[in-house]
């Protein structure tokens, strides 16, 4: 069951990391009429479509790693201090405050969005879409390698 | 009154609760939870050695939620009125001074004194 789990936590991060990507790129890096290259397409996108679906799937990514969790304390985090591997245990770490922080940041960055066009608050959107976005690549890469390391 | 008003004091506090729990682990910790036994029990059981490893980021999350929920509270029954940019900058701000602050506390994980 936790290797279902930990494979649909890995997919719904790779489809989140898109949907915040996506969103990221285009408020950072707006493309330019007649691009029609692939990073052009990329950034190509109404950022606002993407709030609800990075919400729904942090929140569902976030559940699932809390649920799966504890497979990682017990298991890879114990095999690996064995080891005295501890800079990947500490990468855990940081990953896990992280995501706590855009956890509680969600409503924030939901409140800001909800007006894509209220151009007072340009610039706390950009920032959050961009927060939320090297979280999320953190969290990512810091998963990525630690299962390759050891998985659960 | 509108709810939503609160959601940025809610993220604010949330994330600053949960930083604050963590680092002054175990002032704040509610409840540990002991994979290995899989059960609950409140605060740091004094014999957590034995039950070891405790887990204590689902007290830190929760005490972060109700740090989060009384900011959010307060702030939306603030009077109406549009927010300040003041405010909208202490928002994207708080998440980089916090992740700063992190980076700082966990550095001897990276070989850092």
């Amino acid at each position: 069951m936790v290797t279902y789990l930990f494979i649909f936590h890995g997919l719904c991060a790779v489809a989140l990391l898109g949907a915040i990507t996506h969103q990221a790129a285009s408020v950072w890096a707006p493309v330019k009429a007649g691009d029609a290259s692939f990073l052009g397409r990329f950034r190509a996108v109404k950022a606002a479509a993407y709030v609800n679906a990075v919400i729904a799937l942090f929140l569902i990514t976030f559940l699932i790693g809390a649920v799966i969790y504890p497979t990682y304390r017990v298991g890879a985090r114990i095999y690996m201090e064995d080891l005295r591997m501890s800079k990947p245990v500490g990468s855990f770490e940081v990953k896990e405050h992280l995501v706590s922080f855009a956890l509680g940041f969600l409503p924030a960055y939901w409140y800001y969005w909800r007006l894509p066009h209220a151009p007072e608050h340009k610039t706390v959107r950009k920032m959050l879409a961009l927060i939320l976005a090297l979280i999320v690549w953190t969290a990512f890469l810091v998963g990525h390698v630690l299962n390759n390391i050891k998985g659960l | 009154m509108r709810l939503t008003r609160g959601f940025p004091a809610f993220s604010c506090a949330f994330a600053i609760a949960y930083l604050i729990s963590m680092y002054f682990h175990p002032i704040f910790t509610l409840f540990t939870y002991a994979p290995r036994l899989g059960q609950w029990f409140p605060g740091v059981p004094e014999a957590a050695g034995k039950m070891a490893p405790g887990m204590y980021w689902y007290s830190w999350l929760a005490t972060a939620l109700m740090a989060g929920i009384v900011a959010g509270s307060v702030a939306a029954l603030l009077p109406d009125g549009k927010p300040s940019r003041a405010w909208s900058a202490a928002v994207w701000a708080t998440p980089l001074v916090l992740i700063a602050v992190l980076l700082y506390v966990e550095r001897t994980w990276f070989g850092f004194k």
